[in-house]
């Protein structure tokens, strides 16, 4: 990978990176931290990096860092300190959205990057064992485990309200 | 098979992407066996994330590397050092040719008198056959010429027609200002010539009188070295005291001098000397 290919890669994957580490610290200064500590490595490592292989490789290093970044600081008031949505948000209801955010708080930092990398990334369960360095069948469990844990939190809203 | 303890990791699958046609057949046929479960699959289809895309990293030029200006020559091994000496050496023989340039600047000054006058002197015992009284006439003239400062390049022949031209007018003649230029070509036939060239020279008349004696020559005078050296030593002198005028004339202008300094128009401060 050279210059321009590098610079690509920010262009390209810059945002959608901040997002899925602003998703695992639960902070957006940490996220920012980690972005560029993560284009670091890749400029560090251009010549071992392809193009192609660009995405994976910066989503490998911002999960490793936001991961270990999360442990570090022991984040629990997660779905506190994000901003609010914006107005232009996609998903159909608003609401839902939010409790969704509220819902994914729960799940431990493993099982969120998985759910991310899946729903945000659109990541193959083989990519993603990949990018997490886990086998398949881990890959498997953790997600089935997280989807089960955010419709149960779903539905315990609904009961609520 | 898709039975009521794992029809949710088919869910899941279903949800996600990642299960085959196969598996999506036979969670179909379990569906419509029991329908109170689709409820259930809305569920899960609702727990997807969606990613806000108005959500940015602001600032992204810091990210960015810029292209490498100019082609850069790596030197590895050893032709790092073989470069390193390469231009050492060139910085030597720099440093050499400004310090013996400026020698021989100084050395040019005292040689140029004993070149002039050597060549003058063999010419005449070489060049010319003369009689030896014409000769002892020769010589004589160039001590005056010596006492005199005065020290031109005078071609041999030129002399010996002054002597000739002495010996018929007598000593009461005086041989006026003017400038003779003296040619190979009107040298007698008969003599063994030795060529020079044609230079311009100013005949003094003899009634000049010699040049006031300065005082270092006469604080020369009484050591035991030859009249050469003590001319080199003289203009040596001569140098050294012309240098130290010219640095009492800069310390002259610089005690008559202020340095205001400004800032645009304004004047921060003055050093007067």
């Amino acid at each position: 990978m050279d210059v321009k290919e590098y610079n690509v890669c920010v262009n390209q994957w810059a945002d959608a990176l901040f997002r899925f580490a602003c998703k695992c610290t639960g902070h957006e200064e940490d996220a920012r931290d980690v972005v560029q500590g993560s284009f670091e490595v890749l400029w560090q490592k251009r010549q071992d990096v392809a193009l192609e292989k660009g995405k994976a490789f910066l989503f490998q290093v911002t999960y490793r860092q936001a991961v270990d970044t999360y442990r570090k600081k022991g984040r629990i008031t997660y779905a506190e300190e994000l901003p609010e949505p914006a107005s232009s948000y996609t998903q159909s209801n608003p609401d839902l959205k939010r409790v969704l955010e509220r819902a994914l708080a729960q799940l431990d930092e493993k099982a969120r990057a998985l759910v991310l990398l899946k729903d945000y990334e659109g990541y193959s369960y083989e990519e993603i064992a990949k990018i997490t360095e886990l086998s398949d069948s881990q890959v498997k469990v953790y997600l089935h485990r997280a989807r089960k844990v955010l419709k149960e939190y779903l539905v315990r809203v609904e009961n609520v309200i | 098979m898709v039975t009521l303890e794992n029809y949710e990791e088919y869910i899941v699958l279903l949800v996600d992407g990642e299960l085959d046609t196969a598996g999506q057949a036979e969670l179909g046929a379990f569906m419509q066996l029991h329908p109170e479960l689709r409820e259930e699959l809305s569920l899960y289809e609702n727990v997807r994330l969606m990613p806000d895309t108005t959500q940015v990293f602001e600032n992204k030029e810091s990210l960015l590397r810029k292209e490498p200006g100019g082609r850069t020559i790596n030197f590895t091994g050893w032709f790092r050092y073989g470069a390193a000496a390469g231009l050492a050496l060139l910085i030597a023989l720099g440093v050499m040719k400004w310090t013996g340039d400026d020698t021989d600047n100084n050395i040019a000054v005292t040689d140029t008198v004993e070149h002039t006058n050597t060549p003058i002197a063999k010419s005449v015992d070489t060049a010319v056959s003369a009689p030896e009284q014409e000769e002892e006439v020769i010589v004589q003239e160039e001590k005056k010429k010596r006492e005199n400062k005065v020290m031109p390049v005078v071609p041999a022949h030129k002399i010996e027609v002054a002597n000739v031209k002495e010996e018929k007018k007598g000593k009461e003649a005086d041989v006026p200002e003017r400038l003779e230029i003296a040619t190979v070509d009107k040298l007698p036939a008969n003599r063994n010539t030795v060529q020079y060239e044609a230079i311009a020279i100013p005949v003094l008349p003899k009634t000049q009188e010699p040049a006031p004696i300065q005082p270092e020559r006469e604080a020369l005078a009484w050591l035991p070295i030859s009249e050469d050296r003590k001319e080199g030593l003289n203009m040596l002198g001569e140098a050294i005291t012309a240098q130290v005028d010219r640095v009492k004339e800069v310390r002259d202008n610089i005690k008559n001098t202020d340095l205001a300094v400004k800032l645009g128009k304004k004047e921060i401060f003055t050093i007067r000397f």
